[in-house]
């Protein structure tokens, strides 16, 4: 394999090259704040979110200079995420149930509608996401937790857009039948 | 959880109201910069060589993970014996977990991931414990570390630990070519990619092996059980499992008895076994059979040597409000109990809970001590085992999710997804087993009553002492569902006919019966006769069954009338009718 070895101590960012530096930087900000949203509906708490996803980074920086020979960086990046999430998650030694944040938060959105009755929906929905496979889960939670488009979910996800979309009619299906829903008038992804 | 009163909303709504809110719209994104360039702690897990190690409480890195892997699956893929279990897959209809495991790993190393995951899933859940190593391993490398966590807690519980040579190469891409063209891509709605092996693929297998000699593994497992994926079957097939889960050839049999009775119904006076066999259709071994378990059952008797008439059975099973089935199913499991050896049990899946309603046991052959509630057992008990796998997916989560699966003895399985990986294993109508896992000293089997619309099985229990027995006394057990389903299709609980939609009972049947059993005419003061009786009423043509009131009810209370709808009366007037004087006044009536 061509991949500079990950046995030796990572090279400092000070002696990388202008092109790697900059990467990592547009990297950075372009997935800062996906990370940061979804590690808090892991975590409820900005605190941890930020940690988790500083230690994410920081394992990046690393890592970078091999990642950038990396077919799927994006798909490695993602897989650091969810490793200090859990990481973050021990540390805290507490589980909050991922489900309910994104249910409170869901809620918490618009005061305009009757907030119990949205409450109600927002629980209903994230308890029967929490029965879905983990990785039906997380394509869900971007595409309608955070409002993602299908392409944005791939990309943070690092697969191809087709395999989110397979991810997500799978998971809608199986939410449908979770919730009792009819299934019509799906808006199309 | 769910709300049920509320009327079903379109899943759009709930998608539309699923958004959260945006925390970090302002983040302030130089402040992290100038952080990471600050911090320099590196956590890491520490890479101790080798495998890594499920039992590990450490998310393995996914880099890691993919190279472990690869390394499993070129050691499965190239073990001596994989050729073999890759030829006899399609021949077992894709049920030997051993071959699931080879077909997943090959499709692994060609890159058809998604097919792979799939064939682990279905050889992990049955019992391949290097399959869920391999899930272990694809959850991690994937950052899925929830579900990695879920099967890393199935190895602890199975005592896995990873060893063997590791051995990493690349895999040439002919070879990976060479294997595509020996599969057959299906597609599962709900399962995604379900890949088929074609005849021929085991050829490819060298083109997988190193240049030199391939390395020693350990001989091929094979599963102590017939297993079947039944939701691959229906995929396979292309069709939906649905209706009796099971029982097929005992459901069958029953219904030939059924038949068999039928023709005894119309012969009060009796019949030879001739003209049985002409007006139910049956040959000569297959009457034979048949007349054999009625006459045993009491549903036939048989008065002198060739002639067959209607049995006490028939009076029993008509006796209204279900406790003549009872009474019937009691003899019949009491006569199971004395051929089986063993305790015997009925049970039911009603209202969402594991319910034992009838049970035979003896000085000789004890029944299991309930030291936990039965209904809070159905993950560790046969009974329970056995009506969850006839539920569905959702019905079985509901289940685990009102009753958490508790650790009673040190094989039961407490994991919800292991259970369900389990419970898919165990094909339609096949005996679920419960070694040692509710009580330490008993060992059960449980075989799936298909009875319409609602969920039954009948049990055995062993002592574990006696764990030897259990496998022929399963297959003892097994033939005694047929007197079972037969009761079951005399009363109607069972549609008699073998229509696609299994639903309500056969209301035609229940009604048939309540009019060989009525048959008295009250008048006056008779009227006041205690005891049920039935009203027929023409003008609605309906029948109206009132049943006695339990003896020893302490409060008065008012019992509404079963009605039965079509009903043909027997005259054109409100008629009121108590049961008729025993066997021989209903048949003078003919």
């Amino acid at each position: 394999m061509g991949l500079p070895s990950r046995r030796k101590r990572p090279t400092p960012m000070s002696q990388w090259d202008a092109p790697a530096r900059l990467s990592y930087w547009a990297f950075h900000a372009n997935r800062r704040p996906a990370y940061m949203r979804f590690a808090y509906l892991q975590l409820g708490s900005d605190a941890d979110a930020e940690d988790a996803v500083d230690a994410t980074f920081d394992a990046i920086m690393n890592e970078w200079l091999r990642m950038l020979h990396m077919d799927r960086l994006e798909a490695y990046a993602w897989t650091v995420l969810k490793h200090r999430i859990v990481d973050q998650q021990r540390k805290r030694n507490r589980r909050p149930e991922p489900m309910d944040i994104s249910a409170f938060e869901a809620a918490l959105k618009d005061a305009a509608v009757d907030p119990y009755d949205v409450l109600t929906d927002t629980i209903q929905f994230y308890s029967a996401v929490s029965r879905l496979a983990e990785r039906q889960r997380d394509a869900v939670l971007l595409r309608y937790g955070l409002q993602c488009t299908t392409g944005e979910a791939a990309a943070v996800m690092g697969v191809e857009e087709a395999t989110v979309r397979s991810h997500l009619s799978q998971a809608l299906r199986r939410l449908a039948r979770l919730l009792a829903a009819p299934r019509d008038g799906m808006p199309g992804s | 959880m769910t709300d049920r009163d509320r009327a079903p909303r379109p899943l759009a709504h709930y998608l539309a109201r699923a958004g959260v809110r945006d925390r970090y719209a302002r983040y302030d994104l130089p402040a992290a910069e100038a952080r990471l360039l600050r911090t320099r702690t590196s956590h890491r897990c520490p890479w101790h060589g080798g495998w890594s190690d499920p039992a590990r409480d450490c998310p393995v890195d996914a880099e890691q993970a993919r190279r472990d892997l690869k390394a499993v699956c070129l050691a499965v893929v190239c073990a001596p014996g994989t050729a073999a279990e890759i030829d006899a897959f399609p021949a077992g209809h894709h049920t030997d977990p051993a071959g699931a495991l080879a077909f997943a790993c090959l499709l692994h190393l060609s890159g058809l991931r998604e097919g792979a995951r799939f064939w682990w899933q279905f050889a992990a859940g049955a019992g391949e414990a290097r399959a869920s190593y391999c899930l272990f391993l694809d959850h991690s490398r994937r950052g899925e570390h929830h579900d990695a966590r879920v099967w890393a807690r199935d190895l602890a519980g199975r005592g896995f630990r990873p060893g063997g040579p590791r051995e990493l190469r690349e895999v040439r891409l002919c070879a990976q070519a060479a294997v595509l063209r020996y599969v057959d891509q299906a597609e599962d709605p709900d399962l995604g990619p379900v890949p088929l092996p074609r005849p021929g693929l085991a050829t490819v297998l060298p083109a997988f092996l190193p240049s030199g000699t391939a390395t020693a593994a350990p001989p091929p497992r094979h599963s102590p059980g017939p297993l079947r994926h039944p939701a691959l079957t229906a995929a396979a097939r292309g069709t939906v499992r649905r209706g009796p889960a099971g029982g097929g050839w005992e459901l069958a049999q029953a219904r030939r008895a059924l038949g068999v009775v039928r023709v005894l119904e119309r012969h009060p006076l009796g019949v030879s076994a001739r003209q049985l066999g002409r007006e139910s259709g049956l040959a000569g071994p297959e009457l034979r059979a048949v007349l054999r378990m009625l006459c045993e059952e009491e549903y036939a008797w048989r008065p002198r040597s060739g002639v067959y008439g209607r049995g006490p059975a028939l009076d029993r099973l008509a006796a209204p409000g279900g406790a003549g089935l009872a009474e019937q199913l009691q003899h019949t499991l009491a006569l199971a109990r004395d051929s089986v050896g063993a305790a015997v049990y009925l049970s039911r899946y009603t209202a969402g809970e594991v319910r034992i309603t009838q049970t035979a046991a003896g000085p000789g052959t004890p029944p299991v001590n309930e030291w936990v509630d039965f209904r809070n057992a159905a993950h560790a008990s046969a009974v329970g085992k056995c009506l969850l796998t006839q539920l569905d997916h959702d019905g079985r989560a509901d289940h685990v999710a009102r009753h958490r699966p508790a650790r009673l003895t040190a094989r039961t399985i407490t994991d919800s997804r292991a259970l369900f990986s389990a419970l898919d294993a165990v094909a339609p109508g096949d005996p679920v087993f419960d070694l040692r896992e509710y009580s330490p000293g008993v060992v059960c089997a449980a075989l799936p009553v298909a009875t319409g619309n609602a969920v039954g099985s009948l049990a055995l229990s062993l002592p574990a002492a006696h764990a030897h027995r259990l496998r022929p006394a399963t297959r003892t057990l097994r033939s005694k569902l047929v007197p079972v389903l037969l009761a079951l299709l005399l009363t109607g609980a069972v549609p008699p006919e073998d229509p696609a939609p299994a639903a309500e009972p056969d209301p035609t049947a229940a009604a048939r019966h309540l009019r060989n059993l009525f048959r008295r005419p009250l008048h006056g003061a008779a009227a006041a006769s205690t005891g049920p009786h039935l009203v027929s009423d023409p003008a609605a043509a309906a029948a109206y069954l009132f049943e006695a009131e339990p003896p020893e009810s302490p409060h008065p209370s008012l019992a509404l009338p079963l009605t039965y709808t079509p009903f043909e009366p027997d005259g054109d007037r409100l008629l009121v009718l108590s049961m008729g004087g025993g066997e021989r006044a209903s048949t003078a009536d003919r």
